[in-house]
């Protein structure tokens, strides 16, 4: 490999068609280093075991089982690979069973080439993805009871800052404008959206464990 | 049939084995060896023909009787002993009757109807042991009795032996066309769907293949009609604010060609305020798809009881707010004129190059 390898981050692609990953390979260009790809779960595992990219761009439903699948499947074999789930589905359940699993974050299809570039440099670099829509469900999730603080566990509530900055990324602003808008520094946003991703994984609550349990994914 | 049957006759009189072998033939040959009905039928023929059978049964078990009877009577046995069997005979009539009707029901309409069945059967089922232990204690020893139980317990088991496969494959296959036949429904209905939409709007796409804006619209439409199918998301409330807002950006989608993303927060039942609030959220994206050239208009919409906050925003041209020219009614009366009326408020941010914002707030009074 010739190329700096630490600046361009490598990506497993994982979809069940063959022109959709085509596609993916053609807008993200030069963007990423793509490793492999697969088309079903067990060979999903199987190549990100070996391969051990940085990211794997992950399609929400596959033969054989489901994107959820496919990370509790490679687990601790693959302890730097992140996962972004790129999916059609705009099902809560789908997004958020996806999230749950452990992915660190969520597009829909129709994002475009760069979006999607940086989405993946996003998730390489530790960060969490929200699209709008995901903002949107959070904010759904977790609304209300903001008040009965006290019985209501750290984990189960958003702060209020937080709260900003799940509206704005629901408006379709990126970090960057989100930034500029609350007169914060893009670091401190990236910050407000993984502690959200981590109350999204490990809050009980009930909405999001009824998303979940809809499709028995977790 | 009628040298089967003289058999029968020849073999009654030689001790009533033959009665007892045509009894039992009668009873299990007609379920298994009817000629197979042709295709659904119309439900009058189908009510003729069970009243027919149900005719047939009634003089096959008078038949039956008075055969047992005579039987009896040439045997030289008390006639008074044999009414427990008489009994027992209606059980099994009983059991069989329900059965029979049982599996036409099942047949003709795909359903079990199970309501009166466990009953008739169970009735059934108690008159013929009534029947066989009463037969057995009054017309036999007490101390006989208890062999023939023995022996009827043999013959049951005997019996369950040699019919159940046939009974379990019967069961299985039924139980394997049920499924095939919901799968065959469920089949047609995504056939129906797709036929409707997909290829329709396949067949579209390829007449329109020249012009690169019509195909756009035609497939987001498409797409979002099979989304909508896909991911039902009905609104519990009767008029919902999230519906009519969905519904207004499809209708923007396809009036002006350009993407509008919705996401909603909550929602809330439509009143006057909220109609005016929908209507200026109606022309910020119109006006964004008409003038702002992007591709994309970002709708959020968060409603709670206390309020309804809608942003609308794309990232296209935009414009000088100042400059608004006194003849573009849009921005001035459709949005901020419309807003402002039902107290509600409504800005609008916008630079050349920077794209456009409209935040509309509507406060629950």
């Amino acid at each position: 490999m010739t190329r700096d390898v630490s600046n361009v981050p490598t990506v497993v692609l994982v979809d069940d068609h063959r022109m959709f990953r085509t596609g993916v390979r053609t807008e993200l260009g030069d963007a990423v280093d793509i490793l492999g790809e697969a088309e079903d779960v067990d060979s999903a595992v199987a190549v990100i075991l070996e391969r051990q990219p940085g990211v794997v761009l992950l399609d929400v439903h596959l033969p054989g089982g489901n994107g959820p699948e496919v990370i509790k499947r490679v687990g601790d074999g693959a302890p730097d690979t992140k996962f972004l789930a790129l999916s059609v589905s705009d099902a809560a359940e789908d997004v958020i069973a996806t999230i749950r699993a452990g992915a660190r974050g969520y597009v829909t299809k129709s994002i475009g080439g760069a979006d999607l570039a940086d989405a993946v440099r996003q998730v390489a670099a530790g960060d969490a993805v929200f699209s709008p829509r995901l903002a949107g469900f959070v904010l759904d999730a977790f609304a209300g009871s903001v008040e009965v603080a006290e019985i209501d566990e750290e984990l189960d509530r958003l702060t209020p800052r937080e709260r900003d900055v799940m509206r704005l990324i629901a408006r379709g602003y990126t970090y960057r404008e989100a930034a500029s808008e609350l007169f914060l520094s893009v670091k401190t946003i990236e910050t407000h959206v993984s502690s959200v991703l981590r109350k999204l994984q490990l809050s009980n609550r009930n909405e999001l464990a009824r998303w979940a349990s809809d499709r028995r994914l977790t | 049939m009628w040298w089967v049957r003289g058999a029968f006759v020849l073999l009654t009189f030689t001790g009533g084995s033959g009665l007892l072998a045509y009894a039992i033939l009668w009873a299990l040959v007609p379920l298994d060896t009817r000629p197979p009905r042709s295709g659904a039928g119309a439900p009058a023929t189908v009510d003729g023909r069970s009243a027919e059978s149900s005719l047939l049964l009634v003089l096959g078990a008078t038949g039956l009787v008075l055969g047992a009877l005579l039987l009896a009577s040439i045997v030289g046995m008390d006639i008074g002993t044999l009414w427990p069997l008489v009994v027992a005979g209606l059980g099994a009539a009983l059991i069989w009757l329900r059965a029979d009707e049982g599996q036409r029901e099942r047949l003709r309409t795909g359903v079990d109807r199970r309501r009166s069945g466990p009953l008739q059967i169970g009735f059934g089922a108690l008159l013929v042991l009534v029947g066989l232990i009463s037969f057995g204690v009054g017309g036999v020893g007490l101390g006989q009795a208890g062999a023939l139980l023995a022996a009827v317990g043999v013959v049951v088991v005997g019996i369950a032996l040699v019919v159940s496969p046939f009974a379990l494959r019967l069961w299985r296959e039924r139980d394997a066309e049920r499924r095939a036949r919901i799968r065959s429904e469920e089949r047609a209905e995504i056939a129906a769907q797709v036929h409707d939409s997909v290829l329709q709007t396949l067949t579209l796409i390829q007449r329109n293949a020249a012009d690169a804006s019509a195909v756009a619209r035609i497939a987001r439409a498409q797409e979002r009609d099979l989304r909508r199918w896909l991911y039902p998301d009905p609104s519990p409330l009767a008029s919902s604010f999230r519906v009519a807002l969905e519904e207004m950006a499809a209708e923007v989608e396809d009036t002006y060609g350009v993407r509008v993303e919705v996401v909603c927060v909550g929602d809330i039942a439509l009143s006057d305020a909220l109609s005016a609030l929908l209507q200026a959220t109606r022309e910020a994206m119109a006006n964004a798809g008409r003038h702002s050239g992007a591709d994309t208009v970002s709708v959020y919409a968060e409603m709670a009881p206390a309020g309804v906050t809608v942003h609308v925003r794309d990232r296209g041209e935009g414009f000088a707010v100042s400059e608004i020219p006194g003849d573009r009614m849009g921005v001035r009366e459709s949005i901020l004129g419309r807003i402002e009326r039902y107290g509600g408020r409504a800005s609008v941010t916008s630079e050349p190059g920077q794209g456009t914002r409209v935040e509309l707030v509507m406060e629950a009074r």
